[in-house]
């Protein structure tokens, strides 16, 4: 463990000690910052606003999201994470048998543990990308450019984002191979066909978990950014983490049993959840085009507000929070 | 400047890359994933439904059904469905569209200029074989004379003018896809034969009390006595008397062809010459009892003519010769109101074959074929006659009873030992097997072949034996048997039928099913003790369940039951790889209930269809369903209730 935090603030002193936007290693271990490199963060205040695209805002905004994506790319948690990622959506697409079977049940056995397992790993990429910036004072650098939170929280959020989803999406495609590869050979005696079972839906399927992930990665950054010392993030990550794998929904039921959701309200009101939102949205377009009819499961629209909305306003929060 | 433009056009080129990228993934959501229309299927290609096949042999070259072939959103294969009605009826069926999901593509026959006329029985005969037409914009003819062998048929048409001509020469009217859609079409399902099984009763005591003055016909004639044989009494004696037989020994062959009763007074045994059948009764009304028949001849197949006349255009008419022109001990040949009461008969070959003996009656009658269960016919064999047998014992041969095209037959209380197949069905519908008991059998208890329709198996009880009960056909009611210590307990050939109340325990394997298509109820039954409670090797998950109603399986009432304690709190699964040991290994309860494995059982049920040779209950019982079945075996101790903690049932 010292080891580590040794290594990591000799990193961080070069980086430093270069005074450029540089690389920096990023951990998503509990290991605390050493507290030399935590400079205060004075909230100077920020003349540029940025209304206009000014090319040297852009070119740090590009710069901040090639630094996030060196900064995954050489961290190798990430690399465990995305394997971890990889083995269970693989795992559970062959114990449910779904890659036997096709890609809608292939989507459907994925749903429930994709569901508890992106906010987790949104969280673990996400928890500390600010923060760490903040502790080792490059905030402060970058504060010093004309470039405004609002871009430093984008930059950083595109940058880890482009991370993520390749964690998340590179699994999905090699189940769906799988499925393509592995489909049960049909008894050649009848004449068969696909159904409305077709890779199309499952790319649905990849499309909404990457908005899934997009939006709790949101949220990930605007606890980073809330938060000034490792350990209150990792704890401000755990709550987070409860609060939309459990609290949200939790809060929908208890809404929709003690009548203050109505009837007409809760397949709106489920928006609200992002897991639900996700959870209907993967229902309505892959699910039920191939079950049939029955009640509907959920309002397109309204999830996907839902969804762009925590993740807009996250993402706001984390700019205003940083602008405090 | 130059900067400042190559950036305008980097922003253009990323604009433009984005917004594709964004319209491309919104545009999955845009799609019709249905959209694709496949090409109509070979008929013989789908998986059929709604002819038996006695109906499909019986039916002349040139008659041309209608037909539909039925595209679904989650399932496989094409489904083939004899009548446009069939499929409109199905498709009304409780839990039609959870196992198949909705109709993509509906093609239907075409016959359109194929210049259609109706046979005499109002079946279709087209000049021209029907191609296939969307349903979508086809025309049906519904309520005109046309006719399957299951009823009135629905009869399409691409065109509108051909479907209006011929409604104007046969009848009925003339309906778009949609309005027929909205009609109602009743489909028999296997509440037909469930609800029919106390008439059965009665049809039986009704054709048991039909025979029943028999016996108190005057006597007339003694053989022995005032004639020299057996046959020269039967022949000299008045009709509806009796020709009674003194105990003793005859050695002699006879026919009976006059509404006589054959009794035997005491210990009578008639002994044939080892050639041939010993008594051959081609006469109604005629009654046989109390005696007992050696000396049977060995023919089992080969048959070359009957004692009556037959009708050679039958499609079938050389396979009945072959078999029912072999030896026995009684052969009855249009032998209407058969009875055989209290016989004992030894025979390397058949005990009674009936042919064309329409309420015949069976009863109190013991068979005793050859050892090996491979030689010999069959104990009863009854082609084409509509019976009873009940309380009837068959001992070795091929076949313990044989019904061949003998509808509407009722077959309660017998015993039937060590036969290749004990209780064998072809071609034969409406009938009840009730109440048999069956042991050690080399292929199966009870087999019902050829896909058959409304058949009741009930209360019967098969041990120690490769098959306990091979069921086929559609619309068969199969409830409260017992089928225990069976290398296989139950196989499931059938479409839209019932298994309620059974009880599969001991066996190797519990229930293996081979029906393609999902459109059986299995509710109520227990699965105890089974090495494996059920299999299946092809075809889409089926849901074992119906709301509240499940199956106990053990194994699957798991350590915590719902807030009533009536069902297990988790779906039991038995074609799952940890749900199907739950009942062997040790800490297979705790592994289950991995959150992993709880999160993928939690959609366990949706899109059976696209699921692939499954089995999934999702109501199963904390308690038997049927205990004093159960108790009747030997594993009732081993059935564990939800509170129970399992423990090891090896001990």
């Amino acid at each position: 463990m010292s080891d580590e935090n040794r290594t990591q603030a000799q990193a961080q002193t070069q980086a430093q000690s270069r005074e450029t936007t540089s690389t920096s290693t990023d951990s998503t271990n509990t290991s605390t910052g050493t507290s030399s490199t935590n400079t205060s963060t004075n909230t100077n205040t920020n003349t540029n606003t940025s209304t206009t695209t000014h090319p040297r805002t852009k070119h740090i905004l590009k710069t901040i999201i090639a630094r996030e994506l060196r900064t995954v790319a050489r961290t190798r948690t990430f690399y465990v994470l995305a394997l971890a990622i990889a083995a269970v959506v693989l795992g559970v697409a062959w114990t449910g048998g779904g890659i036997r079977a096709g890609y809608v049940p292939t989507a459907v056995d994925l749903l429930t543990p994709l569901e508890l397992l992106v906010p987790v790993v949104a969280v673990a990429f996400g928890y500390r990308a600010v923060l760490a910036d903040e502790q080792r004072g490059e905030l402060d650098v970058l504060e010093t450019y004309p470039v405004s939170n609002r871009s430093i929280v984008l930059g950083v959020y595109v940058g880890r984002l482009i991370g993520l989803l390749v964690a998340i999406v590179v699994p999905l495609v090699l189940v769906a191979v799988a499925v393509a590869v592995a489909e049960e050979d049909r008894i050649l005696i009848y004449a068969s066909h696909a159904g409305v079972d077709s890779p199309l839906l499952f790319a649905r399927f990849v499309v909404l978990t990457a908005l899934f992930a997009m939006t709790v990665l949101a949220v990930a950054i605007a606890i980073s950014a809330a938060v000034s010392a490792t350990r209150g993030a990792l704890a401000l990550a755990v709550v987070a983490l409860v609060v939309l794998l459990v609290g949200l929904d939790l809060l929908l039921v208890y809404g929709f049993t003690s009548g203050l959701i109505g009837d007409g309200a809760l397949v709106h009101s489920l928006a609200l959840s992002p897991l639900s939102a996700f959870r209907g949205l993967v229902f309505d377009t892959v699910v039920v085009v191939a079950a049939g009819t029955g009640p509907t499961v959920a309002s397109p629209l309204a999830s996907l507000f839902g969804l762009v909305g925590w993740t807009v306003g996250s993402l706001a929060l984390a700019s205003w929070l940083l602008n405090r | 400047m130059r900067e400042r433009s190559r950036n305008t056009v980097c922003l253009g080129a990323a604009l433009i890359v984005g917004t594709v990228l964004i319209i491309g993934l919104a545009g999955l959501f845009v799609v019709d994933a249905g959209s694709t229309t496949p090409p109509p299927a070979e008929f013989d290609d789908t998986v059929p439904v709604g002819l038996t096949l006695e109906d499909e042999r019986g039916l002349d070259e040139d008659v041309a059904l209608p037909q539909a072939q039925v595209f679904y959103s989650q399932y496989q294969y094409v489904v083939g469905y004899y009548g446009v009605e069939t499929f409109l009826g199905e498709r009304q069926q409780a839990g039609h569209e959870q196992q198949f999901g909705h109709p993509l593509t509906v093609y239907v026959s075409d016959y359109s200029d194929t210049g259609l006329e109706l046979s005499a029985e109002g079946y279709p005969i087209p000049e021209q074989e029907p191609g296939w037409t969307d349903a979508e914009t086809a025309w049906f003819v519904v309520d005109s004379d046309a006719q399957t062998p299951a009823g009135d048929t629905v009869v399409p048409f691409s065109e509108r003018e051909d479907a209006e001509a011929f409604a104007g020469d046969h009848g009925g009217s003339v309906s778009d896809w949609e309005s027929v859609l909205e009609q109602s079409f009743d489909q028999d399902d296997a509440t037909v034969a469930r609800d029919r099984v106390d008439d059965h009763h009665q049809v039986a005591d009704d054709r048991i009390e039909a025979v029943d003055s028999y016996a108190e016909r005057p006597p007339s004639i003694v053989a022995g006595e005032e004639t020299e044989t057996i046959q020269e009494a039967i022949d000299q004696a008045p009709a509806n008397t009796t020709v009674v037989v003194p105990a003793g020994t005859y050695e002699e062959t006879l026919e009976i062809d006059r509404p006589i009763t054959l009794v035997g007074e005491g210990e009578v045994t008639i002994r044939g010459d080892d050639n041939g059948t010993v008594i051959t009764v081609t006469g109604e009304d005629v009654g046989i009892q109390n005696l007992a028949v050696t000396g049977v001849g060995n023919q089992t197949k080969g048959g070359e003519d009957l004692p009556v006349d037959i009708d050679e255009d039958e499609w079938d008419a050389t396979f009945m010769t072959y078999y029912a022109g072999t030896d026995a001990g009684i052969g009855a040949y249009g032998a209407d109101n058969l009875l055989v009461n209290d016989v004992e008969i030894e025979t390397p070959a058949s005990g009674v074959i009936g042919y064309d003996s329409t309420d015949a009656v069976v009863r109190n009658v013991s068979v005793r074929g050859p050892e090996d269960p491979s030689d010999g016919l069959a104990g009863i064999l009854l082609f084409q006659s509509s019976s009873v047998v009940e309380d009837s014992a068959v001992q070795g041969g091929k076949n313990g009873i044989y019904l061949y095209r003998s509808s509407n037959t009722i077959l309660r209380s017998n015993e039937v030992t060590g036969n290749e197949i004990g209780v064998h069905l072809m071609h034969t519908s409406d009938t009840l097997i009730d109440g048999n008991e069956l042991r050690g059998h080399l292929v199966s208890g009870v087999d019902v072949m050829t896909g058959p329709e409304r058949n009741a198996i009930v209360e019967n009880d098969v041990r120690n034996s490769e098959t306990g009960f091979s069921i086929g056909g559609s619309e068969t009611y199969v409830a409260s048997n017992v089928a225990a210590d069976n290398e296989l307990g139950l196989r499931v050939e059938t479409t839209t039928s019932f298994y309620e109340g059974n009880v599969l325990a001991g066996n190797v394997v519990g229930t293996d099913v081979r029906a393609m298509l999902p459109t059986n109820r299995v509710v109520g039954n227990d699965f105890v003790e089974n090495d494996e409670h059920a299999t299946t090797t092809s075809g889409p998950l089926r849901i074992w369940s119906d709301g509240e109603s499940g199956n106990y399986w053990q194994g699957g009432a798991a350590i915590a039951g719902d807030a009533d304690g009536t069902h297990a709190d988790r779906s039991y699964s038995p074609t799952d790889a940890v749900d199907e040991r739950l009942h062997r290994t040790d800490g297979a309860q705790t592994l289950v209930r991995a959150p992993a494995l709880q999160a993928l059982a939690g959609l366990e049920g949706s899109v059976p269809g696209m699921r692939t040779g499954s089995i999934v209950d999702q109501a199963p019982t904390c308690e038997p369903n049927n205990p004093e079945l159960l108790d009747r075996t030997d594993w009732a101790e081993s059935a564990w209730s939800c509170a129970d903690t399992p423990t090891s049932t090896n001990d």
